[in-house]
């Protein structure tokens, strides 16, 4: 079944329509929520649900201007902007980055550096403010096109142009700031 | 001509996406311009390397379970305040006088609640078919304990697993499933109707519980007609060489850990033996809901754990990873003694691998680094070798 008939078929309360819009797109909603959170795995968890509650209640509303996966992130940058403001979670999430690198070994000081680079990163990343960071998580991280992020968000394509713009501009200026 | 550099905004603007991308045409030439671009696009390849925390399948299973429980207790259809407010008066008194089945979308009418409580384990696997007032949640894998309310004469509450269906009014019981296949009901209070599909129809009351009949003998076990080569250590046949190629093992040589038959050993001897065959000629299906029988059969018979690792197996090569991983890590839970638990490690490993979680990979690479095959110390050492690194192209920093 397309994706399109899955969320058609979703609006009519199908729960197992639902079920399978889970399946179909859960990964890429926790990828994408949890480097827009900076992997904070209680609240990913909450927002994933809550993403989908919120596209089983919307589903009606979905008109088949961008794809249903820009869509359901779209949803989800809207929940997460609603649900998640303290800044000691902030601080929180970035501490995490440096804890998730992968058990496999690299050579260490490799990996030493890379650790550094990462945080920096991250922590460019979790300053930005939430309309910036979702612009470059979706755009340059995700790898959705730019237009069908308009379209997911209802906004202009020059305003995500925008707000992509200030987002690479800050991550790259603290990259250079860290000397690397 | 003079080059004009672009701006930093037009700058960005060419940049899509693609690390690889040659430069565009106009600022090639220029190094200012290039330094930029190179800068960009470090920064995008810096961020894209920040971990991906994905949740484990058990992790994912829950909160799906958790999502259905809260979707179905949710009202439906949504209340939509604008919509009752446009509604004319006439179209109102429709909906009042009880033409909910036309005009659900007014939001006037609210779907019954549930009656019923349900806890999963861990890694079970179920969906809500349909809701109150007759309630049913299918079950593939795994364990529900359900506390269901008195449903009163119009409610009623189905757990269907395969073809085989559940019914109960009001009761707590437990029911368990593996690969669509019905393993046991247990009743703790209430009365519970168990309608197998094919099966003696059974009604259980409290303390009682029910399980599938053993497969029926059509003649004792005799050796599979696999004969593969057999190593030393501990009459394992010779695998292929990792990580992720097919497997090519058998299964164990007659008489090397079995029992003399009795009637229940010959039964799972002969379920193991249809699952085998099953598995030989790439139904995988079949074989997976095969070796499910065996280990229900006999969750501590002697053919139980090898019965695990081929089930998981079954189900990998049936290109469920998800479900693999799930029936890998049953297996390894259930019979941590097991002679299998090396390449079932490796197997999951390699399967965690895929699914980017690597940490979870990497401590099982590790528990099987000494096991006493070769060949699976081989793949765990390879599961921990650093990933190599992608070549540089098109004047993009060597640095990160």
């Amino acid at each position: 079944m397309s994706d399109q008939a899955l969320l058609a078929a979703c609006a009519t309360g199908d729960m197992a329509a639902l079920d399978a819009l889970f399946e179909r797109f859960h990964i890429p909603l926790y990828r994408f929520l949890g480097r827009l959170l900076s992997h904070d795995r209680p609240a990913c968890d909450d927002l994933v649900q809550a993403t989908f509650l919120e596209v089983r209640r919307v589903a009606r509303a979905f008109r088949g201007t961008s794809s249903v996966k820009t869509w359901i992130l779209g949803i989800g940058s809207n929940v997460a902007r609603h649900q998640v403001r303290s800044e000691r979670r902030r601080s929180a999430r970035q501490h995490h980055y440096a804890e998730g690198l992968s058990a496999i070994s690299v050579r260490p000081d490799e990996q030493f550096e890379q650790r550094e680079l990462l945080q920096q990163a991250a922590r460019a990343l979790g300053d930005l403010p939430h309309h910036q960071r979702v612009a470059f998580v979706l755009c340059d991280l995700e790898q959705v096109p730019g237009v069908d992020v308009a379209r997911a968000l209802g906004v202009p394509e020059g305003t995500i142009w925008r707000r992509l713009h200030v987002a690479r501009k800050a991550v790259r200026a603290a990259l250079e700031t860290s000397g690397r | 001509m003079s080059h004009l550099c672009p701006s930093e905004s037009e700058l960005s603007r060419m940049f899509h996406g693609d690390l690889d991308a040659p430069l565009p045409a106009s600022i090639a030439l220029c190094e200012a311009c290039r330094a930029r671009w190179q800068q960009l696009v470090r920064a995008v390849r810096i961020a894209r390397a920040l971990p991906v925390d994905l949740p484990s399948s058990a992790r994912r299973d829950e909160v799906r379970a958790e999502l259905l429980a809260r979707a179905t207790a949710s009202p439906w259809p949504p209340v939509r305040r604008p919509l009752a407010r446009v509604v004319g008066p006439a179209v109102a008194a429709v909906v009042i006088m009880g033409g909910l089945a036309l005009f659900r979308t007014a939001g006037r009418s609210r779907p019954p609640r549930s009656h019923v409580t349900v806890h999963a384990q861990p890694a079970t696997r179920y969906e809500v078919a349909s809701a109150p007032p007759d309630e049913t949640l299918r079950l593939h894998d795994g364990t529900i304990n359900l506390d269901v309310e008195p449903l009163g004469a119009h409610g009623s509450f189905r757990v269907l697993v395969g073809d085989d269906e559940i019914v109960v009014r009001g009761t707590s019981f437990a029911v368990t499933a593996a690969s669509d296949h019905l393993m046991a009901v247990a009743v703790t209070r209430g009365r519970v109707d168990v309608r197998p599909r094919r099966g003696v129809e059974a009604l259980l009351g409290p303390g009682q519980s029910w399980t599938p009949a053993p497969v029926e003998v059509v003649a004792p076990f005799s050796q599979p007609a696999i004969a593969p080569a057999l190593d030393n250590e501990r009459h394992r046949p010779a695998r292929a060489s990792l990580p992720r190629a097919e497997w090519q093992t058998g299964p164990p040589p007659p008489g090397a850990r079995l029992r003399p038959s009795t009637e229940q050993t010959v039964a799972e001897e002969s379920a193991y033996n249809d699952a085998w065959n099953a598995l030989r000629a790439s139904d995988f299906r079949r074989a997976a809901a095969g070796f499910g029988r065996v280990i229900a059969l006999a969750p501590a018979g002697a053919l139980a754990d090898e019965a695990a690792f081929w089930r998981a197996v079954a189900i990998a090569r049936d290109g469920s990873p998800r479900r693999a991983i799930v029936a890998f890590q049953q297996m390894l839970a259930a019979y941590p003694a097991s002679p299998r638990r090396g390449e079932a490690a490796v197997i999951l490993g390699w399967l965690l691998v895929d699914a980017h979680q690597l940490d979870e990979a990497a401590a099982l690479f590790r528990s099987a680094a000494n096991d006493p095959a070769e060949v699976v110390r081989a793949s765990a050492r390879r599961g921990l070798a650093p990933p190599p690194r992608a070549p540089e192209r098109g004047g993009v920093s060597g640095q990160l």
